[in-house]
């Protein structure tokens, strides 16, 4: 060992913070590089500064991320992030959870890039088809998609339980209002934004591919009428519903 | 028998010891690999702190100067060819099953969808397989797996010496053939720390824990994605015309 690297041994064994990324700048490690295929697992990140870190082939399960600052990069190409929280929206160079999602998704199922509206079809199709593997994995992914993309982000953010829902069975709504402990019209307003895709002249052709169509059509009937009587009732001051 | 020259360059002896030989039998043209590996607590003075440390995983790899055959290689192991698999099937309660359905569904879901009332058959299938677990796994190119059989255990014991690790052949003298041994970095764990002052054992966060053992494994050079801790080399020194 080298005497710089003695002498920082030292400097990280009486230091008297536990921040992370400030033990790593005592210790001299390059953020960029040093800590690529290593595991960090169950490690709270808590106010550490990790927009220079890559933790490109590392695992980093049930670790806390939530009050650390990440770009969008940080967590590219990490091999697992099973129970982890994720970084707090309110950052202003934020990893959004869609991002961390979908790279679980793609490891998972092996697909290309999933989009959003494949998401929501697939959610769909998972629906109909019953509990599979990867079926859960598509309703989170078409939540977490329609959260995003609507004015619930902040609630959505607020709750990582979506990780929770990763790795459980749970499939219909019920299961997932248990587990996100999300209000029921939270989760409509997300699953409704997938009915409402069967009724854009723009997404009839990624319906055309789905096969058993038929059975498609009756869930998001159902859908759209479950929600219809579990909704409450819409104010002036909140957007009309889509259909 | 022709003569070789073994060498052995090691980072962690305490964590890792390893030797290289040729065996009986060896010619130019054959020659029997016999490497010793054991494996334990490493232990490193750094300033006022004592360290121990061991890995969980090495992965052994060989190369040689020229194009070789490998045979009997230590940890090899042919599947077998036959599998046996039992499929039962079971008959479960109609009402029951038929009440999780649509509690499942939701009684409005289910009755679009038109859950039909006879559909409650369940099958089972069971499959029967014998598993080998071994602690030493030969694989392609010349390479070995060494780990516990938990994977995460750490390696503590001597794991190949019994036997020749394998034989390299080739049609022409094989004058060099080098082993290296590689570790992940994420296989390196740091044990415990001691104060060399008050002979005390510290406490380490996990955050401390795992920046040191960067540190601590930053000395080793890499290759690839593996970092080498040993490395050994075998030297024909009188090779035929």
């Amino acid at each position: 060992m080298r005497q710089n690297d003695i002498e920082a041994f030292a400097l990280v064994m009486d230091a008297q913070t536990e921040v992370f990324s400030e033990l790593v700048d005592l210790s001299g490690l390059d953020p960029s590089t040093d800590f690529q295929g290593v595991d960090l697992s169950g490690i709270d990140f808590k106010e550490s500064d990790l927009r220079e870190f890559r933790f490109r082939g590392s695992r980093l399960d049930f670790c806390d991320l939530s009050s650390a600052m990440t770009s969008s990069r940080t967590l590219d190409g990490v091999i697992s992030i099973f129970g982890t929280r994720l970084p707090a929206l309110h950052h202003p160079d934020r990893l959004v959870p869609q991002t961390v999602v979908s790279m679980r998704i793609n490891r998972r199922v092996k697909s290309r890039s999933i989009n959003y509206f494949g998401s929501l079809r697939k959610a769909a199709t998972a629906a109909v088809q019953g509990a599979q593997s990867s079926a859960k994995n598509d309703v989170l992914s078409a939540l977490t998609s329609a959260f995003l993309d609507g004015d619930r982000i902040d609630e959505w953010s607020a709750k990582p339980s979506h990780i929770t829902l990763l790795r459980s069975d749970a499939i219909y709504l019920r299961e997932i209002r248990e587990i996100t402990k999300l209000p029921v019209t939270s989760i409509l307003r997300a699953m409704l934004k997938l009915a409402n895709t069967s009724i854009n002249p723009a997404l009839k052709t990624e319906f055309a591919n789905i096969h058993d169509k038929d059975a498609l059509e009756r869930v998001l009937i159902t859908m759209r009428r479950r929600a219809m009587e579990l909704m409450p009732p819409v104010h002036s001051d909140q957007p009309e519903l889509p259909f | 028998m022709p003569t070789f020259r073994s060498q052995v360059q090691n980072s962690f002896p305490d964590c890792l010891e390893v030797t290289f030989d040729e065996g009986q039998g060896t010619t130019p043209y054959s020659v029997v690999i016999l490497t010793d590996l054991r494996c334990g607590l490493g232990r490193e003075i750094y300033g006022n702190y004592t360290t121990t440390f061991c890995v969980t995983y090495a992965e052994v790899r060989l190369a040689a100067d020229c194009p070789t055959k490998v045979r009997s290689r230590y940890g090899d192991r042919a599947l077998q060819n036959e599998t046996e698999e039992n499929t039962a099937t079971t008959e479960v309660d109609e009402t029951e099953t038929q009440g999780n359905a649509l509690l499942k569904l939701g009684p409005s879901i289910a009755a679009s969808l038109g859950l039909s009332r006879r559909a409650a058959r369940e099958k089972t299938r069971k499959q029967q397989a014998t598993t080998f677990s071994h602690r030493v796994r030969a694989k392609g190119d010349m390479k070995w797996d060494v780990s516990e059989i938990d994977g995460t255990d750490p390696l503590k014991g001597r794991y190949i010496g019994e036997d020749p690790l394998c034989i390299l052949e080739s049609d022409t003298p094989i004058k060099n053939i080098r082993l290296r041994i590689l570790i992940p970095k994420r296989s390196f764990t740091i044990h415990s720390v001691t104060d060399n002052e008050s002979g005390e054992a510290k406490a380490l966060s996990l955050a401390k824990r795992r920046v040191l053992e960067v540190l601590t494994s930053r000395s080793l050079d890499q290759e690839g994605d593996g970092l080498i801790i040993a490395s050994g080399a075998l030297e024909l020194i009188d090779a035929p015309e």
